[in-house]
């Protein structure tokens, strides 16, 4: 009974980070910049936009949403960051001889954030309307993210 | 003492580890398509099919697309105590999409290179 009790923990554990402390960090395509979202704003603010003028603004959409009224261009780039402290005595196995992989203390963190633009247009290809959010640059959420951004500014 | 700085110089690069992907053919270049003239029969003969084709009201959406990821990993294994882990990845694409009307004629180009190499 209780082997069987250790191999339920065993299995239930074997998701848990191996190392004490682990950072995962990931990012994908720059999908727009600051200034391609600049040059968008001020074509938009000029006068009507078609879907030509945005194509070429901000380059191809990462996704195409269609709708009874036209479609959506969205734009996306994501950032996501996790952070786990494992204290585990399997993790001294060398010195101690095989133990269970139970968990004394387990505490992950995980961040994912994004930034996003969504251009609607009309069903003649006109912009409508547009709105967007910049996730990724606000790093105060979490230690997760702080982290994440720090390690991606050395690295750059 | 040579021999301790080995263990521990061996100890500490075990856990790297790198790794890469690529999905897709470079972006085809536009040269020879001229909006409001080049057809979608012009484009097809030129560039080769597209990756995806997305329907519209006022047309359709041809997209090439390459995908590049990256990961590598470093986990630290100071006397066989995995004491910290490092992951990062990253996937960075290279795209062309082309606008047609309902004639089938080009409307409009959007590109984004964002690979080291760009389009091919």
């Amino acid at each position: 009974m209780i082997r069987i009790a250790l191999l339920l923990i065993a299995a239930l554990s074997a998701g848990c980070a191996e190392a004490i402390f682990s950072l995962d960090s990931h990012r994908t395509h720059d999908a727009y910049t600051e200034a391609s979202l600049e040059e968008f704003i001020k074509l938009r603010d000029a006068g009507p936009v078609n879907k030509a003028e945005v194509l070429a603004t901000l380059g191809p959409p990462i996704q195409v949403i269609g709708q009874d009224t036209g479609e959506v261009f969205v734009y996306r780039r994501l950032a996501r960051d996790t952070r786990t402290i494992n204290l585990n005595p399997s993790m001294v196995n060398y010195f101690v001889g095989p133990t269970p992989p139970i968990p004394l203390y387990f505490d992950r963190q995980t961040s994912g954030r994004d930034d996003t633009l969504m251009v609607f247009f009309d069903s003649q290809g006109k912009v409508q309307g547009e709105g967007f959010n910049l996730g990724i640059g606000e790093t105060g959420q979490s230690g997760a993210a702080l982290i994440g951004e720090g390690v991606w500014g050395l690295l750059r | 003492m040579k021999c301790i700085a080995w263990v521990v110089a061996l100890g500490l690069l075990s856990g790297c580890s790198l790794s890469y992907s690529e999905i897709g053919i470079p972006v085809p270049e536009t040269e020879g398509l001229e909006i409001g003239r080049s057809t979608k029969a012009d484009v097809l003969e030129a560039l080769g099919p597209p990756r995806l084709v997305s329907r519209q009201f006022d047309g359709d959406l041809y997209t090439w697309r390459r995908t590049k990821d990256r990961e590598r990993s470093l986990v630290v294994l100071p006397v066989f105590v995995k004491a910290f882990s490092f992951t990062d990845g990253e996937s960075r694409r290279d795209e062309l999409s082309l606008l047609f009307d309902r004639e089938g004629v080009l409307r409009g180009i959007g590109r984004r290179l964002e690979t080291e190499e760009g389009g091919g």
